[in-house]
């Protein structure tokens, strides 16, 4: 009954999926400002933690870096544990086995991937 | 220029902003209203008949009259911002599904479907949380993003098996479309409805991580962390963020009920039983994830990311078992 747009490129698709969410952002900032009071009554307050004033924290904003190793510790800390006890024993040979396997792996997979994409290309010639 | 309007019409309307916006607040009365009977109380009863225009209500006196509170930090403008972009992309997949007057759909548009949901919508929220900074916004946003690296991955493979499935027979292949109108086929051969039933597990236990019900209520965590990564909204940053929220709810439900349940088919949206079927099929999902709210009480971190490390492996296995089935 109703047209159906069949995009057969998917960057095509994406292009116009992207214009018609342009146009719902606007169309939604549009609803938004009429709907907003024309004096918008508005309080600034002081931040505080627990009833304390800004002062008694140190930085205002958590960092980039202070969220990375809350993420870390808090909520993947299995993975954590498993690096502070196979890599951080203090010997030294212990972290030099830990990167090399690791380096290693990633020599492997990186050889297996280019054989891969080489055997691949080789087969659809 | 018929085609123009038409898009201009679907876009803005139905199944564009007013018709998500109204769904998604629709749905938010729902769970009050049925979590309200569970708890022995009235639920929504004021505004409208049965309370049904109370969600609408809230959202309209925190735009128009409630004052915005903020601290030097804040930038509301910003997160005024990033709400409506994330309530836009949460519109515009809505034009994907088959409830739509005009369709776009092309050969793997799901990927399409999953950049707008599962990265502007879940995006959006962290930065509007972000534009107005605080203590305990900072935590629930890092809840928040520990639960997307399993939550949306576990969705993602969830709603890969109905594509699967029907990508096998029909095309375009990975159509939200295609599969929407032909899913429901599969429900009657066990060999199929097996996968699906196990997607169909999988993303109900997403949708509840999504909607940050219990026991997934764990970014906002009500008490424990004030209100988690909306501690610091108020006002139309409150509201929008309201409305963000039980848009992304309205979604997920909308998906499972197409890509996995097959929407109203074999009925037409036209027809009385289509509607009908559509109807109750969308209000079973969130009754469903409206009993599980109610059932259970909030997890810890680590419990829940668990259930969805388990949800991410029903997800895999439904897609293993999809594979062998096709073969």
């Amino acid at each position: 009954m109703y047209p159906a747009k069949y995009v057969p490129n998917p960057v095509a698709l994406t292009v116009t999926l992207s214009f018609i969410f342009v146009l719902a952002i606007v169309f939604l900032t549009i609803l938004y400002l009429a709907l907003r009071p024309k004096t918008h009554s508005r309080r600034i307050t002081e931040i505080y933690l627990s009833g304390e004033g800004e002062d008694v924290v140190s930085s205002h904003t958590p960092s980039p870096m202070n969220m990375y190793w809350t993420i870390i510790k808090k909520f993947f800390n299995q993975i954590y544990r498993e690096l502070i006890e196979k890599m951080h024993t203090g010997s030294l040979l212990d972290w030099a086995s830990f990167m090399l396997s690791w380096f290693g792996l990633l020599i492997i997979l990186s050889i297996a991937i280019t054989l891969l994409v080489t055997v691949f290309a080789v087969l659809i010639r | 220029m018929y085609d123009e309007l038409l898009v201009l019409l679907s876009i803005t309307i139905f199944p564009g902003v007013v018709f998500t916006i109204a769904l998604a607040l629709f749905t938010q009365y729902f769970v009050r209203k049925i979590s309200g009977r569970l708890q022995k109380r009235m639920g929504p009863s004021y505004v409208g008949p049965i309370g049904i225009l109370q969600p609408f209500y809230d959202v309209l006196k925190l735009v128009r009259v409630k004052e915005e509170v903020i601290h030097r930090y804040s930038m509301p403008s910003l997160a005024k911002l990033f709400g409506i972009i994330g309530i836009a992309s949460g519109t515009v997949v809505m034009l994907m599904f088959p409830l739509s007057p005009i369709k776009f759909y092309g050969d793997y548009d799901f990927l399409v479907y999953i950049y707008f949901t599962s990265i502007w919508i879940p995006l959006s929220l962290i930065l509007m949380s972000l534009s107005m900074p605080g203590p305990y916004t900072a935590i629930g946003v890092s809840r928040y993003l520990s639960f997307i690296t399993l939550m949306e991955p576990a969705f993602f493979v969830s709603i890969l098996t109905p594509l699967m499935i029907t990508s096998r027979y029909y095309s375009p292949p990975y159509s939200i479309l295609v599969t929407s109108m032909n899913i429901h086929k599969f429900w009657l051969n066990p060999l199929t409805a097996i996968p699906l039933a196990l997607s169909l597990l999988s993303a109900i236990i997403v949708l509840q991580a999504r909607a940050m019900y219990n026991p997934f209520n764990i970014p906002e965590a009500e008490q424990e962390i004030i209100a988690g990564y909306e501690t610091e909204f108020s006002g139309p940053v409150l509201g929008l963020a309201i409305i963000l929220h039980d848009v992304e709810v309205a979604v997920t439900a909308i998906t499972i009920v197409y890509l996995i349940l097959g929407g109203p088919y074999p009925f037409k949206h036209t027809s009385v039983q289509g509607i009908l079927t559509l109807i109750t099929k969308y209000l079973l999902v969130i009754l469903t994830a409206t009993i599980i709210r109610n059932a259970f009480g909030r997890y810890r971190l680590e419990q829940a990311l668990k259930i969805l490390l388990y949800a991410l492996i029903i997800a895999i296995l439904s897609l293993i078992i999809t594979v062998i089935v096709l073969r």
